[in-house]
């Protein structure tokens, strides 16, 4: 898998990302600091309950090792004084711009509760940003340990208090007021959104809602009059008494908490899919037999990494995960996703779910478009499995895919089991879908179904499912010679 | 200590959390000196209570508790 570019902003050190887990970098100058934070109780606690990533400093018998086996031998050999140290290996990386709103509100709770807690210690979060989390199933962990610095006693501020709010509560808000996706604000917002970007979409008389006031109208109206070259206003504050200057931050917090929680995202949201478990088009007995099947091929042939492409609120994602499969599930209805997540949480499910349309995944971003890998080069040789289930006429007459294409897009996802659900055009979900077209795939039928498959499977079983136009291909990824 | 927040604080932002921060300030002061109140009025009461049992009463010359004493 293709890895992301090293992660450069920090100035205390750099993080590469290896096929073994992270490798951090850090300056002498901040090793003790660093050193210190990681023994505090507010670390250890987190760490224990795998809320922030474990981290472990490596010897030079061990640094050599990583320098021979690893892309880091000219990183490591130019680290100068640098401690390098190891994290944890956090399964197929995930981006804001893949989440549904419940993730992201998920990630910036964890942000504010590491934020107080480190604060008891004596330590400030000196970032906060969705970047700094990672999703290890449907549960988030804090990746960025080097954002933990020692505070000043007398500092009253909270100075990414103005980056949280950015990338963690105006996402939401956007998303919540005007349905603006997340996909589509860090795509291209690394940092979120400005307040003056959302005042200018709120309407006069929104911008003095009381919950607004404080995120978007006043940040934007002391913007506009303040004087931008006035370098006193980044000054440090320091107050005499430290108890005071604390407990002004813990305001902060605070208020920042009581934001996220009116941000929270309703439980109940509809679209046009959300409701597919309970109005789809088959009868009792063609989803039992679905259902049968699949849980056969995944016992049979045990994935322990399953892509659910198209996984709609989860059905057979669960299946996956109860069978002890870690399932990423990808479905372009953040909605859908949201209610995936709910699930797993509660039913404490391996499933990493994330907003992906497959038919326009996420793109490669970032500095060199290196920071952030695409969904594709992610997923390359990361599933043994992949479920395409009541896909592919979303594919075929909405995106206009030719059915090759689908064929060695499965293979590319999968190293072992595919299983995919092939619909005819005489289905009732596929002619909705038409819309008229109907003649564009007259020449489909199951015979060129399969022919697409077997250029890169063998057809191991299929199922025609009872009373439906649809069958079931139980397909294993040919061994390339 | 060197500081190396490296993240834009934005500008309107920052400004509006200084002001706050003045406010919750006072805030700090008035909830220490309403704490110090009742912590003082507490023990009055409860000594004069004390001393309308038979106890002897505090004397009335002596100085409140300093707040950094509490």
């Amino acid at each position: 898998m293709p890895q992301p570019g090293p992660s450069f902003r920090d100035p205390m050190g750099r993080c590469y990302v290896t096929e073994r887990g992270a490798v951090r970098l850090v300056g002498a100058g901040d090793v003790p600091q660093f050193e210190c934070f990681l023994k505090t109780r507010a670390a250890r606690d987190f760490a224990a309950k795998g809320q922030l990533v474990v981290t472990r400093r490596l010897d030079e018998g061990e640094i050599a090792a990583l320098a021979a086996s690893s892309g880091l031998g000219s990183a490591l050999a130019a680290r100068g004084g640098a401690a390098v140290y190891e994290h944890e290996r956090i399964p197929f990386p995930s981006y804001p711009q893949e989440w549904p709103p419940e993730m992201l509100w998920e990630a910036g709770q964890l942000t504010l509760e590491l934020g107080r807690a480190a604060l008891a210690e004596g330590y400030g979060l000196k970032d906060a940003t969705p970047h700094n989390v990672l999703f290890r199933g449907s549960k988030p962990v804090f990746v960025d340990v080097l954002s933990f610095e020692r505070r000043e006693a007398g500092d009253p501020l909270w100075k990414p208090c103005a980056q949280f709010i950015r990338s963690f509560l105006l996402p939401l808000l956007a998303n919540r007021r005007w349905g603006i996706a997340l996909a589509d604000v860090f795509t291209t917002h690394r940092d979120g959104l400005e307040p003056e970007e959302v005042y200018r979409l709120c309407r006069p008389w929104e911008r003095l809602h009381p919950r607004l006031l404080p995120l978007v109208s006043i940040p934007t109206w002391l913007t506009r009059r303040a004087d931008p070259d006035n370098e006193a206003i980044y000054q440090p504050r320091r107050m005499a008494n430290a108890e005071k200057a604390r407990y002004v931050l813990e305001s902060v917090f605070d208020r920042m908490g009581r934001a996220l929680r009116w941000l929270q995202p309703a439980a109940q949201r509809e679209s046009a899919w959300s409701g597919y478990m309970e109005e789809h088009s088959y009868n009792e007995g063609a989803f039992a037999a679905k259902e049968k099947f699949v849980g056969e091929a995944l016992a049979a042939f045990k994935p322990g990494r399953v892509l659910d492409a198209g996984a709609n609120t989860g059905h057979f994602s669960a299946l996956a995960a109860r069978g002890g499969a870690a399932v990423v599930a990808i479905d372009s209805d953040a909605a859908c996703v949201g209610a995936m997540w709910r699930r797993a949480q509660g039913e404490g499910l391996n499933i990493l779910p994330l907003v992906v349309n497959l038919a326009r995944p996420t793109p490669a971003t970032g500095w060199r478009n290196r920071e952030s890998p695409s969904f594709l080069e992610r997923a390359a040789g990361a599933f043994d499995g992949a479920l395409m289930l009541g896909l592919l006429h979303h594919l075929l007459v909405t995106e206009r895919i030719p059915l090759e294409e689908i064929a060695g897009l499965a293979a590319d996802l999968t190293t072992g089991l595919a299983v995919i659900e092939f619909v005819a055009p005489q289905d009732p979900m596929f002619r909705r879908l038409t819309r008229g077209r109907g003649e564009l795939h007259a020449a489909l039928d199951e015979r060129a179904f399969a022919e697409a498959c077997a250029a890169h499977f063998e057809i191991i079983k299929t199922l025609a499912l009872p009373g439906t136009q649809r069958t079931l291909y139980w397909l294993k990824k040919k061994v390339a010679r | 200590m060197r500081v190396l927040a490296y993240i834009d604080p934005g500008l309107g932002a920052l400004i509006w959390q200084s002001i706050i921060g003045v406010l919750v300030g006072m805030l700090f002061y008035l909830r220490r000196t309403r704490k110090w109140m009742g912590r003082w009025l507490g023990r009055v009461f409860r000594i004069g209570q004390k001393a309308g049992n038979g106890a002897v009463a505090p004397s009335a010359n002596k100085a409140p508790p300093k707040v950094d004493d509490l």
